[in-house]
């Protein structure tokens, strides 16, 4: 049993960064009908940058508490994040808005492609030590053991998933948004500039996958250009699960992803007698990705969309 | 100077031409109806004005010519539209589809007292306030249009068809409000397919037909016109 709850902690931990990527792809999904794939490559940058400004820091900043090097070194890459969504969408999306639906979806491939050989040319292609911000001392619980990192990815993604939820039910931006995820035409006619909302969710979305990109990357130690690929794969089945467009569903999913992925690798082992192992985690992904696209394409919270996709 | 000038006003769509040049001008207070039969431009001419549509020709407001403005930026100067349709947001409450009517007010005490006013004109959708407008009937939508094009606080109200799809003792109330509007010095173009209502209703009128406008003048005359009595009122 120990085993059990130790993989239901480890799939939270999991499942609250895939929750907070997950959000980026459903809300540009929501609002232009559209697969953001770049949007697994801001995630890494947002690490990348992350990581460079501490680099930075420590070496020039003597003395300055860790604390504050950490907070700098989020805020940068949330910024950075936010500057590079609003970019790519502005270059790359914006001018295929009213193009033949595929011109968009490869774009957003090339556009992934693209960020990946850009970081590789920045940033190298060896795996990068992504450096310790918290305690690793373990905190036991009934068996199972959790970090001080491990808590703090639980709380903080937890905290902007709030936030996100009531910035887009309660206030005058949220409402515009879901009025132009419904309809662009009215929404203009109610004085909405929607490219302006459209921007906004861009950025909104990549400020949450900066924050996750940190979280990903401490919780790994490592953070490498290619690590944007896998996750937003991920993130992207997490949303889809859930029902693509729809928020709740991309937390759901996000959650629920990460406890299949987990409580699967904990026991593959033993299921199959010690043929597969644990680093077979990923194939619950992919697994659960097909079987929700060929049984319930419109997800677990979805009740629309699924022909767009 | 008119409130608003449609002059030599052409849209396309594609190849196809559905407005082929017309001239109408609505002054300040006054009700002008545009009617003709299905496919005659009608839309098409509000959706142009309301800057939905490019086109060419000219259309001004207040003297302004707005004819390169996107629609957004039109409600900003107080031209407000109630789409063909209803165009209601399904998903969002009655009151949040209200509060979208005024997205151009910054004024939150006034925002307030308009959504007050707006459920005291129809009572209906103050009953319904929390509850998503896609589960609304038609004439309850169309009220909830008409009542969230007036939040934005408009000088020019464009209607299109308020009465399509509605019982007869609906499209009585529709109107009857929607006279309301006009005598509260809203200056209102009116398009409707049922010629016999919008001739009553308005001051003067525009007769469209195929992409013209084939007649115009007080809509009193244009009643009495054995013309629009034959092809629009069935007589
Ligand atoms: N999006 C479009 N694409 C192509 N043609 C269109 C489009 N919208 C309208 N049309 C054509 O333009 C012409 C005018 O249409 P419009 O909708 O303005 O007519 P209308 O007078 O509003 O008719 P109704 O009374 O039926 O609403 C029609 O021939 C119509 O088929
Ligand atoms: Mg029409």
């Amino acid at each position: 049993m120990d085993i059990l709850l130790q993989q239901i902690l480890n799939g939270l931990v999991l499942g609250s960064v895939y929750a907070l990527v997950a959000l980026g792809y459903t809300m540009v999904y929501g609002i232009l009908g559209l697969i953001n794939f770049a949007h697994g490559e801001v995630v890494m940058i947002g690490a990348m940058i992350a990581l460079a400004v501490m680099t930075l820091l420590t070496g020039t900043m003597v003395g300055v508490p860790p604390v504050v090097i950490v907070s700098l070194a989020i805020a940068a890459a949330i910024a950075v994040c936010m500057a590079l969504a609003y970019a790519i969408e502005r270059v790359a999306y914006r001018p295929l808005r009213n193009a033949p639906r595929l011109a968009p979806l490869i774009t957003a491939i090339g556009m992934s492609i693209l960020l990946q050989n850009v970081a590789m040319v920045i940033w190298g292609r060896q795996y990068k030590t992504f450096p310790q911000l918290f305690s690793t001392q373990p905190h036991t619980i009934a068996g199972a053991t959790i970090t001080d990192l491990q808590i703090v990815i639980i709380v903080v993604s937890a905290a902007l998933m709030v936030g996100l939820l009531a910035l887009v039910n309660f206030t005058r931006l949220g409402r515009a948004m879901r009025a132009t995820s419904e309809n662009k035409t009215i929404a203009g006619l109610m004085g909405v500039n929607v490219d302006k909302i459209i921007s906004a969710t861009f950025v909104i979305g990549a400020a949450l996958g900066a924050v996750a990109g940190v979280l990903v990357a401490a919780n790994y130690s490592i953070a490498h250009y290619s690590m944007g690929f896998m996750l937003g794969l991920k993130a992207f089945t997490a949303a889809v699960l859930g029902g693509i467009g729809n928020l709740g569903g991309a937390v759901l999913g996000g959650l629920l992803l990460g406890l299949i992925e987990s409580i699967g690798a904990g026991y593959i082992g033993d299921v199959t007698g010690g043929f597969l192992g644990s680093h077979y985690q990923d194939v619950f992904a992919f697994l659960v990705l097909i079987l929700v696209l060929v049984f319930r394409p419109t997800g677990i919270m979805g009740e629309r969309v699924a022909e767009r996709a | 100077m008119s409130m608003l000038e449609v002059s030599k006003l052409k849209v396309s769509y594609g190849g196809i031409n559905a407005v082929k040049g017309i001239d109408l001008r609505v002054d300040a207070g006054e009700m002008v109806a545009l009617i003709g039969a299905n496919g005659a431009g009608k839309t098409t001419t509000l959706k142009a004005v309301s800057g939905l549509l490019q086109h060419g020709g000219h259309v001004r407001y207040n003297g302004e010519d707005v004819s390169r403005r996107p629609a957004y930026q039109l409600v900003e100067l107080g031209i407000a539209m109630v789409p063909e349709g209803r165009g209601v947001f399904g998903r969002l409450t009655v009151d949040e589809n209200l509060r979208m009517g005024a997205y151009v007010i910054n004024d939150r005490g006034l925002i307030r007292g308009e959504v007050d006013r707006i459920y005291h004109l129809f009572p209906r959708l103050k009953e319904r306030r929390d509850q998503t407008a896609g589960t609304l009937s038609g004439g309850e939508q169309q009220m909830l249009a008409i009542g969230r094009a007036l939040m934005s606080q408009p000088r020019l109200l464009l209607l299109d068809e308020p009465s399509m799809g509605l019982a007869p003792l609906m499209v009585e109330k529709i109107f009857e409000v929607v006279r309301q509007i006009s005598e509260n010095g809203v200056t209102i173009l009116l398009v409707e397919q049922n010629a016999r209502l919008a001739l009553a209703m308005s001051g003067r009128s525009y007769v469209m037909e195929s992409g013209t406008v084939t007649l115009e003048g007080e809509s009193a005359s244009l009643l009495d016109n054995p013309q629009v009595r034959q092809a629009y009122l069935g007589e």
